[in-house]
């Protein structure tokens, strides 16, 4: 089934966004690829520094980006590829499992191009992928 | 309580106290006013008296003058003709004097002037003549008064018989001074005085229409005093007798003539304004006491009532929850009937039913307990509030005795002390005048012998030629008056210059014209030159005398010379002498001021000297109309009041002791004011002690006050919030039911389901009907008048009660008037709840038979009368119990009723909304055989469409709760925004057959969020929710630049349908508003109207029907977990299933890592890397829906951020036993089990593959490419390794799940040397 979808995809030649997801929770970032890897190529990153060095490997469209991470959380990665003149174009949508409006304003100050709360459905993370997509364009 | 006691009982003295004080003073300002009374009388007595007196003795006097001139001219043998001349000159002399007629008459003969007598005129036969003879010579007669002959005047006649004892001299006086003086008197005072002859004949009144006429005809009033005074011999007699009604003094006192002189002083009518004043002042006092009185007890009464209105709401409450108990006990029941039946999946339901009956059950426990407390609290701030009225009250009361009291007070003390100087000044004036007459008296008595010798003198001047005959005849004279010292004619110019009766001639240079009597004589005003000296030691005696002197003239008028008289002092001062008592005295001085009597001697005037009045320190009394304080002789402080004798120009100064003028008036005064102020110091007393009592009560209430305030207004809240709180779980309640009924096909769940229904639906109409009554009786419950559908209320108000009428095996028989108008204007919720009301009534009370239900109308200028008649064969309502019926609580025929279930409240409410709609309800019953309620209703006619035949209309099905889904629209977006997420399974769960994508938000910002993000075709919000309300949502929404349904149809969903809620809601933005428990087909019908058609499709039947029940199906039943949840995220039965086997693969990483952060806790650091790793759990438990895992994991989390320790060392161990036994229950139901038996073996050929699938594997994770790499693992798996390897192999897998790919590229390498 999966096979065909992708043949499927392939004949129509649609290139599909990249998307590079970024938690510390190994269960969520396989989550998140079955969720949403029949829509988008997506690469998994446990960690801020690792999903740097992956960037320069292969650069995302799209970087979904979960807040509370160990050592390195969501904000210093934001920035770290903020700070990447390469990178000006990714698009950078948070993963959160905090909905206090706090936290939210906290996420809305850095200025991204989206924000999902955790546990996030496919048609949510979907959503806020194609709305950031959409924002770009 | 005891302090309520004192208190009444001290209000009731003060009050007594109060009145007898106020009594007192009015009896002490009587007295004051009847010492007045009594002081006009005695005024008026001595006034009358006085003239009367003064003409009497006049008159007496001129009589003993012309005697004495007529013997002197008979010795001189004076001719008749002569006589008559005398006669005549004598009349004109006296004519000032009233005197009418001067005759002389002897028997057979009279000698007149101006009168001619006639024939039968008989002199012997005159009362005159008789009355002298009978008297004999030298005695005056005085005849009683008779009407004068000529001008009808009333007369009285003086005579007397001359020596020769035949000839006797009359002198004729009219009373008109006596007349004009009692009319003087009257006037003056406003009494009445009479003279009244001894026969009651009056002769003296200032009515002069009475005089002449009997006082026992005229003025019977005064007849019996008068008779008395007769009878008694009295002369000086008084009386105090009741004349029409009036106290009157009536006082008497005798002329010389033997007239009476009568005195009426009528108390009431001389005091008539101190009287009004004194009623006005009792009748205000006694009124401001009734009043208090009255408040008093009013206050008393309406404490009483209201408490036993306290124990009547307090019944009806515990009733009420009763009720409420039954109906909770009632789907408690059904809900275990419908558990024991063995079905997984609505177990499941009812699982969850039973645990929201449960929050209710809570709930109303909470609310009952909530009630209660708030209606004791209520009572007591009723009573507490009560109390402080009654304390406003008592302190009220208190200062309104008191402003009383001080204000009688200081009347009673300004009447008394007026009455007091005026009591006191009347005495002493009184006794004062008493003396002035007396000294008149004496004066006018002297100057009568004074005036006798100069008549004498002046009639006969040649008298004083011969000096001896001259000095016997004054010696003679003299000689009859004990008074006189020595009496002597002067003259300047004659040869003796003075004749005195004892012979003294003057010594040569003694001049008369120097002395001082003699001057002043010259110098007097008086008509008749008449003079009185100050008191002169006599040179001749040695003692003091006064001399009266008058001028003396002869008959042509020229001057002879004065005569005068010397009186010893004491004779005049003898006068004053009987006033000397302990009490006080009365003193004469002299126009000079000098003291002529005194009871101290020193003060006396004496040879050695004179004291005058300034000396003795009575100065300011001869400048003073009122008395004065002086310091007297004795050292003591006295009242003097003086006033000068204008006769004698002497000064009579009066002096009393204060104790004896003002002595009474004074120890009542005191007495009223000791009373007065102990009254005063009683109230004080008593507001000082009800203030303490109100303070001490104060703060034993403040602490219940403060808590009832609050309670108080945490009930008004509650209340508020009850419909939510309570009609929430139960929407929850019959939610699930209602999934249980569409669910179920088993014929006994679906039964105890419709159970659960109809005790869930009771449950609500008992809790609306509480909140409609309370409504209506605070009055918040208005009419909202919409237009509405005639035909869809009705259809509504059958399909409710067919089934319930049916149920009951009775018959129901709609029939509705087809001529109907098909839309009105008018409150149709209101309309419909009363009918409803009335149709549930008819089916309660009936067991067996019909019930109509009748709808007709009537059309009068675009309004219907619209006639609503429900009539049943119910056990119908004593003709005794219609009034009952209408009653809050009152259960008609309780006894038999008993099994009946209901709050009471219905037909209250009925009633009630009527009323508020304009109209009235009306029963027609007979006890036993059935009932009619009916009413009529006016309302608007908006489409006059006939409604047509209705019961052709009415077909819908009555017992089916068969489910029929109105459309099928999967790609409509709806968005429900509620904080209960079983609400929002339960929205789900009821539109899950139209297949549309439904979005749950659980707070108002999420909402928000929402919709920045989605185009949704329909919004729905939940009212009541924390932090933002719904209304709070869709106003914060629609001022959020980012949304992109500003335009989309949103609903509020709320619990609490109140008062104009639809206008409300609508002026806030709301298209519209849906009541809890959502009726699914209501629900449906907003949403069809809201999607656009495009995007309606055919309803792929199966699948709907069978794809997730299918899909939770295939997922084991582990305690905690909510595969629901877990599938609104992932919606994929298998992603779940993996998800889950990853989360136990890489569970035991985490908890090592966890209790690693957890031992390290007391760096700062440690407690952020714990906060995180905590998270991570969270977030995963909760895409899987382990809930319990998911909410430790965040009291953990918050734990952590707050840097509170003891709560995460509390927690800590039960988190990892927690995780621990999630994890060996999920991995008993997804641990992939290793197929042993179909192991790969290795050979070496496979060794070198496999290393080359490590490295690929290595490579893979460092790009965490798990697309690759988990084929690879799950090969690897496959193969039968020695068992070191295996284990390494496992450990790989655990890491490629954690996507650990530095510890993947360790075990690669590892593995690749093991093999």
């Amino acid at each position: 089934m999966r096979e065909d979808l992708s043949r499927f995809r392939a004949a129509t030649s649609v290139k599909k966004p990249v998307v590079l997801v970024v938690d510390d929770s190994p269960v969520l970032l396989r989550n998140v690829k079955e969720m949403l890897g029949n829509r988008y190529d997506v690469m998994l990153a446990p960690s801020g520094p690792k999903a740097l060095s992956m960037m320069g490997k292969k650069c995302p469209d799209v970087v979904l980006l979960d807040y509370e991470m160990p050592e390195c959380d969501g904000k210093e990665t934001f920035k770290m590829i903020r700070d990447k003149e390469e990178f000006a174009h990714v698009l950078i949508v948070f993963l959160t499992g905090n909905d206090s409006a706090d936290h939210i304003g906290t996420i809305q100050s850095l200025d991204p191009d989206g924000y999902v709360i955790k546990p996030a459905s496919v048609e949510k993370l979907t959503d806020a992928i194609e709305a950031a997509i959409k924002g770009k364009n | 309580m005891k302090n309520k006691k004192t208190n009444y009982f001290l209000s009731i003295a003060v009050v007594l106290v109060t009145v007898a004080a106020v009594f007192m003073a009015a009896n002490l300002i009587t007295g004051v006013m009847r010492d007045h009374t009594q002081m006009i009388g005695r005024e008026q007595l001595d006034a009358v008296s006085g003239d009367l007196n003064d003409m009497l003795g006049n008159a007496e006097i001129s009589l003993l003058k012309v005697a004495k001139e007529v013997e002197l001219m008979l010795s001189e043998n004076a001719s008749d003709d002569e006589i008559l001349t005398y006669l005549k000159n004598t009349k004109k002399d006296l004519a000032s004097e009233n005197c009418i007629n001067v005759y002389m008459g002897g028997d057979g003969w009279i000698i007149v002037p101006d009168f001619e007598p006639g024939a039968d005129f008989s002199v012997t036969d005159r009362v005159w003549y008789q009355g002298a003879k009978r008297k004999g010579v030298g005695n005056i007669y005085v005849s009683s008064a008779y009407e004068d002959a000529v001008s009808f005047d009333l007369c009285f006649t003086v005579s007397i018989l001359l020596n020769d004892k035949e000839r006797v001299i009359g002198l004729d006086y009219d009373l008109l001074n006596i007349q004009e003086s009692l009319s003087k008197v009257s006037e003056k005072t406003g009494g009445d005085t009479l003279v009244v002859e001894e026969s009651g004949r009056i002769i003296g009144y200032s009515n002069v229409s009475f005089i002449g006429r009997k006082i026992e005809d005229v003025l019977p009033g005064y007849y019996n005093a008068f008779q008395k005074m007769i009878s008694t011999g009295d002369k000086n007699a008084s009386f105090t007798t009741e004349i029409d009604g009036h106290e009157t003094l009536i006082l008497f006192s005798a002329a010389r003539s033997g007239w009476y002189i009568m005195s009426v002083a009528d108390d009431q009518e001389l005091n008539k304004n101190n009287y009004r004043m004194l009623r006005i002042y009792l009748i205000a006092i006694l009124a401001a006491v009734a009043v208090l009185l009255i408040v008093h007890a009013v206050n008393v009464r309406l404490r009483g009532k209201e408490q036993s209105t306290y124990k009547d709401g307090l019944k009806i409450l515990e009733e009420k929850f009763g009720e409420l108990n039954d109906s909770l006990t009632g789907i408690a029941e059904s809900v275990n009937h419908a558990a024991n039946y063995d079905d997984i999946t609505k177990s499941d339901l009812i699982d969850e039913v039973s645990e929201q009956i449960y929050t209710v059950n809570a709930d109303v426990t909470a609310f009952k307990k909530r009630i209660e407390g708030g209606k004791i609290e209520r009572t007591r701030t009723r009573r507490r509030r009560e109390s402080r009225i009654s304390l406003r009250n008592n302190r009220l009361t208190m200062i309104g005795v008191l402003l009383t009291l001080v204000i009688a007070m200081v009347l009673s003390v300004i009447i008394t002390v007026r009455g007091i100087a005026i009591g006191g000044n009347n005495r002493m004036n009184g006794e004062l005048s008493g003396y002035v007459y007396d000294l008149n008296e004496w004066v006018s008595k002297q100057k009568s012998v004074l005036d006798f010798f100069v008549r004498s003198i002046e009639s006969n001047p040649e008298r004083l030629n011969d000096y001896d005959n001259a000095v016997k005849w004054l010696d003679s004279t003299v000689s009859q008056y004990d008074d006189i010292s020595v009496a002597y004619m002067t003259a300047p110019d004659a040869e003796h210059t003075v004749i005195m009766n004892n012979g003294w001639q003057p010594e040569p240079g003694w001049k008369v014209e120097e002395r001082q009597w003699y001057m002043d004589t010259l110098a007097s005003d008086a008509a008749a030159g008449f003079s009185i000296s100050a008191p002169y030691l006599d040179e001749q005696t040695g003692e003091f005398c006064v001399t009266l002197s008058e001028r003396v003239y002869d008959r042509t008028g020229n001057f002879l010379g004065v005569f005068g008289i010397d009186f010893y002092i004491d004779k005049l001062t003898h006068i004053l002498s009987g006033s000397y008592t302990s009490d006080g005295y009365a003193f004469l001085a002299d126009m000079n001021g000098r003291i002529i009597n005194h009871p101290n001697k020193a003060y006396e005037l004496s040879a050695s000297g004179s004291t005058t009045l300034d000396d003795a320190g009575f100065s300011g009394v001869l400048y003073s109309d009122v008395p004065i304080f002086v310091k007297d002789y004795d050292k003591k402080n006295k009242l003097a009041v003086s006033t000068v004798d204008s006769q004698t120009g002497f000064s009579i100064i009066c002096v009393k002791t204060w104790e004896s003028a003002y002595g009474s008036s004074i120890s009542n005064s005191i007495i009223l004011v000791l009373i007065f102020g102990i009254s005063i110091l009683s109230v004080v007393n008593l507001i000082r002690i009800s203030m303490t009592w109100q303070e001490k009560t104060n703060k034993m209430l403040k602490a219940a006050a403060d808590e009832a305030t609050r309670a108080d207004e945490a009930k008004s809240r509650f209340l508020a919030q009850m419909s939510h709180e309570i009609r929430t779980p139960i929407n929850a309640v019959l939610g699930m039911d209602e999934m249980i009924l569409r669910e179920s096909d088993e014929d006994e769940v679906r039964g105890y389901a419709m159970d659960i229904q109809s005790a869930g639906h009771s449950l609500l109409s008992i809790i609306n009907d509480i909140l409609d009554l309370s409504k209506i009786e605070s009055g918040k419950l208005s009419i909202v008048t919409v237009d509405y559908e005639l035909a869809g209320m009705l259809r509504d108000l059958i399909n409710l009660i067919g089934f319930r009428a049916k149920d009951k095996g009775l018959d129901f028989k709609v029939e509705v008037d087809k001529d109907l108008p098909s839309f009105m204007h008018g409150d149709d919720v209101r309309i419909k709840q009363v009918i409803t009301n009335i149709l549930t009534n008819a089916v309660k009370y009936t067991e067996r038979g019909t019930i109509w239900f009748r709808v007709s109308g009537e059309k009068a200028d675009g309004v219907e009368k619209l006639k609503v008649e429900v009539e049943d064969t119910g056990i119908g309502i004593k003709e005794e119990d219609l009034s009952k019926l209408f009653s809050e609580f009152d259960r008609i025929d309780e006894e038999k009723n008993r099994k009946i279930e209901g709050t009471g409240l219905g037909m209250s409410i009925t009633r009630n909304l009527l009323e508020l709609m304009g109209t009235h309800l009306e029963v027609e019953s007979v006890y036993g055989r059935g009932s009619k309620f009916f009413f009529t209703i006016d309302q608007k006619i908006v489409d006059e469409t006939p409604i047509g035949d209705f019961d052709a209309k009415c077909v819908k099905e009555l017992n089916s709760f068969s489910y029929n889904e109105s459309f099928y629209a999967p790609r409509a977006q709806v968005l429900t925004i509620d904080d209960n997420e079983i609400n929002i399974r339960v929205f789900k769960s009821l539109l899950k057959k139209t297949g549309v994508q439904i979005t749950g938000a659980t707070s108002g910002a999420e909402g928000i969020r929402l919709c920045e993000e989605n185009k949704y075709d329909i919004i729905f919000i939940d009212h009541m929710m924390p932090d933002m309300d719904g209304i709070d949502t869709l106003t914060n929404m629609r001022a959020d630049e980012k949304c992109i349904n500003n335009e989309t149809p949103t609903y509020i969903l709320t619990a609490n349908v109140v008062v104009g809620a639809k206008d409300m809601y609508m002026e806030k933005g709301f298209t519209g508003y849906l009541t809890k428990p959502i009726n699914s087909e209501r629900l449906e019908s907003v949403i069809r109207e809201a999607v656009p058609e495009e995007l309606y499709e055919t309803a792929p039947k199966e699948v709907k029907a069978e794809q997730k029940p299918r899909m939770i199906a295939e997922l084991p039943v582990i305690g905690g977990i909510d595969w629901d949840y877990a599938i609104n995220h992932l919606k994929d039965a298998d992603l779940i299933a993996q998800t889950a086997r990853d989360f136990i693969r890489i569970l035991p990483g985490q908890v090592e890592k966890l209790i690693a952060s957890y031992d390290k806790m007391n760096l700062e650091d440690e407690f952020v890397s714990y906060k995180i790793l905590v998270h991570g759990i969270k977030s995963t438990a909760a895409t899987i829906g382990i809930i319990p895992i998911a909410g430790m994991a965040n009291v953990l989390e918050y734990a952590a951020r707050d840097l509170k320790k003891e709560d995460i060392v509390a927690v800590h161990p039960v988190f990892l036993k927690l995780l621990e036994h999630y994890r060996v229950e999920l991995a008993a139901c997804f641990e992939e089990e290793a197929d042993e038996e179909n192991l790969k073996s290795v050979n070496e050929e496979d060794k070198e593959a496999i290393k080359e699938q490590l490295n690929k594997l290595k490579e893979a994770m460092e790009d965490i490419d798990v697309d690759t790499a988990d084929p690879i693992i799950d090969d690897l798996l496959t193969y039968d390794f020695d068992e070191n390897v295996k284990e390494k192999i496992d450990e790989l897998k655990t890491a490629v799940v954690a996507l650990d790919y530095e510890k993947v590229g360790a075990l690669a390498d590892e593995i690749t040397e093991m093999l």
